[in-house]
């Protein structure tokens, strides 16, 4: 009896930019979608389809929850973050953050400019899908240099400073309720562990600096990986829904303001 | 001797270690683990339908 | 809320400068970053005159906007036809092509390629598959031809899922003996959808018949040509007592 086969139905065909999921359900990636948008042309239902589910999904459980749970390269990154940490590699220099919104208003532009979608022949993204799929492996390559740009000369460069999906998630994260909050900030004993395995640790000093009223790490940044959820021994760090939470800074309740 | 590691906690070489003895190795591992499984099994799901589907058929 | 406008005031004033500067590095790293994407992107979609598109694949151009290289026309294919560009393959990187000597086209009815394109670059419009333009079939090379040589080969006329519509065998007598007839194999361009069965069955070494892109096989007669049916208007003119 096939394993792919569930019901006869083949379950999930198609890679990361465009998939059908037991034949009936169609995903796409948005950045993919928006870039053929862009170069003018009007697509079938099924991709636009496609791509508003995508949208409501992530918007429901974090933008960037893409990158930490289902992106492939983060894989590669997370091995060169290990990697640097293993071999004691002293900070890098650093290249600006907003660099990665800069490259989605490029590659957004790009098919206005030209008429094709000029990002997708380089997008790591869907290449190691793509490879392992399809046999297209001869894009591999970029993941080595990602690795090597990563390890040896910008830290966390490719998911924290350049990829135009990853802030493309980000800005579709803004509105999700799902966040990481730290609920215990007064039990940090200051170790800096969560700064060290953080990929993006300008999202950790307003919930733990002392005298915060915010306890929620609303930067959409946060890619919800929970790493400092790991490495805390305090545990200072849990997953909230910050909409329905006592922690949340919205009104409070009659009985909280009674206490 | 002691003193000396001690006032190297900060370091890479013994970054986690704090973590583990607390709150036990899998609990200190675990959103990594579950990560690499969810970005793992997200690209099986695609996988099997296509390695199989030569018996699909 | 004044308070914010009179922070924003004095930073204002003392990083103006740092903010023009930055934008400008930005946009110059941009702008580099940009041209050097579109210029090697431009240059590996060229698309290599063997590369056969899917059928319905819109033009060239609009094609490569549309497609999203999601793989699920080459994942429809029940012959494995497809597959999706490498790197410098000779079409622009992740997008569904063919090489009709490998593994032609089988011109399915349900076409599933066409029905699973999410995006549209395969044209839903395109419900019969005889209709498809893929590329259009010539046979390039007579010298090596076993037809043209005055022998019976014919395998490109047989497989053809057009039989005698889209390729036809023309009587033409055998010069060189004198006595045969030579049965030379034909193509309608108005019919040939492109599929590369011929190419792919053709006998010898490197195939004489191949399909190729229409832009390379067609011309094009003057849009004030009127001398269209030439065999009437000479017999008209000749039935007038008009001289040649």
């Amino acid at each position: 009896m096939p394993l792919a086969t569930f019901l006869g139905l083949w379950l999930f065909k198609g890679n990361l930019s465009s998939s059908l999921l037991l034949d009936t359900i169609p995903l796409s990636d948005p950045l993919a979608t928006l870039q053929v948008l862009m170069s003018g042309h009007w697509p079938e239902l099924s991709l636009l389809l496609g791509a508003v589910i995508v949208v409501g999904i992530y918007a429901l459980l974090g933008g960037r929850v893409f990158c930490s749970w289902v992106c492939p390269v983060n894989i590669i990154t997370d091995l060169a973050s290990w990697t640097r940490r293993r071999l004691s590699l002293p900070r890098t220099s650093e290249i600006p953050q907003n660099l990665r919104y800069y490259m989605l208003a490029l590659v957004l532009i790009l098919p206005i400019l030209t008429g094709f979608t000029v990002w997708e022949w380089l997008n790591p993204v869907p290449i190691v899908y793509r490879a392992l799929l399809f046999g297209a492996g001869s894009g591999l390559w970029i993941l080595a240099v990602i690795f090597l740009l990563d390890t040896f000369v910008v830290e966390r460069a490719w998911c924290s400073h350049l990829c135009p999906t990853g802030a493309l998630f980000s800005l579709i994260g803004k509105v999700s309720p799902v966040k990481v909050a730290a609920v215990r900030a007064d039990a940090c004993d200051n170790c800096m562990d969560c700064f060290t395995v953080c990929p993006e640790r300008q999202v950790l000093k307003p919930v733990l600096k002392k005298g915060s009223t915010q306890p929620f790490i609303l930067n959409s940044d946060c890619t919800l990986c929970g790493r400092c959820i790991d490495v805390c021994a305090p545990r200072v760090f849990q997953y909230k829904n910050r909409f329905n939470s006592k922690y949340s800074n919205r009104i409070p309740l009659k009985v909280e303001s009674k206490l | 001797m002691i003193n000396q590691h001690r006032s190297a906690s900060k370091s890479t070489t013994r970054f986690g270690h704090a973590a583990v003895t607390e709150l036990g190795w899998w609990r200190a591992h675990r959103f990594l683990i579950l990560r690499r499984l969810s970005q793992l099994s997200v690209l099986s799901l695609f996988a099997i339908g296509y390695f199989f589907r030569f018996m699909a058929f | 809320m004044s308070k914010t406008n009179s922070k924003l005031a004095s930073v204002s004033g003392v990083n103006r400068r740092q903010f023009l500067a930055t934008t400008a590095k930005a946009s110059c790293v941009m702008g580099m970053a940009g041209l050097g994407l579109t210029t090697v992107a431009t240059q590996s979609s060229q698309l290599d005159p063997f590369a056969i598109r899917p059928p319905g694949a819109l033009a060239e151009d609009d094609f490569l906007s549309a497609c999203v290289r999601c793989g699920l026309c080459v994942e429809a294919c029940p012959y494995d036809t497809l597959k999706l560009a490498r790197w410098f393959d000779g079409a622009a990187t992740g997008t569904p092509y063919f090489t009709a000597r490998s593994i032609p086209c089988e011109m399915c009815d349900d076409i599933p390629c066409v029905k699973a394109c999410p995006s549209g670059s395969l044209e839903h419009k395109l419900d019969n598959i005889d209709d498809a333009k893929m590329g259009i079939a010539v046979l390039i090379d007579e010298k090596n031809c076993l037809n043209y040589r005055g022998l019976r080969c014919d395998v490109c006329y047989r497989v053809c899922p057009l039989i005698d519509k889209a390729i036809t065998l023309e009587l033409q007598r055998n010069e060189k003996s004198g006595h045969h007839a030579m049965f030379l194999p034909t193509i309608n361009p108005d019919v040939c959808t492109g599929c590369g069965k011929c190419e792919h069955a053709c006998v010898t070494e490197q195939a004489v018949i191949k399909v190729l892109p229409s832009h390379i096989a067609l011309g094009k007669a003057a849009a004030h040509d009127t001398y269209q049916h030439t065999e009437e208007t000479t017999l008209e003119m000749l039935n007038k007592g008009l001289s040649l």
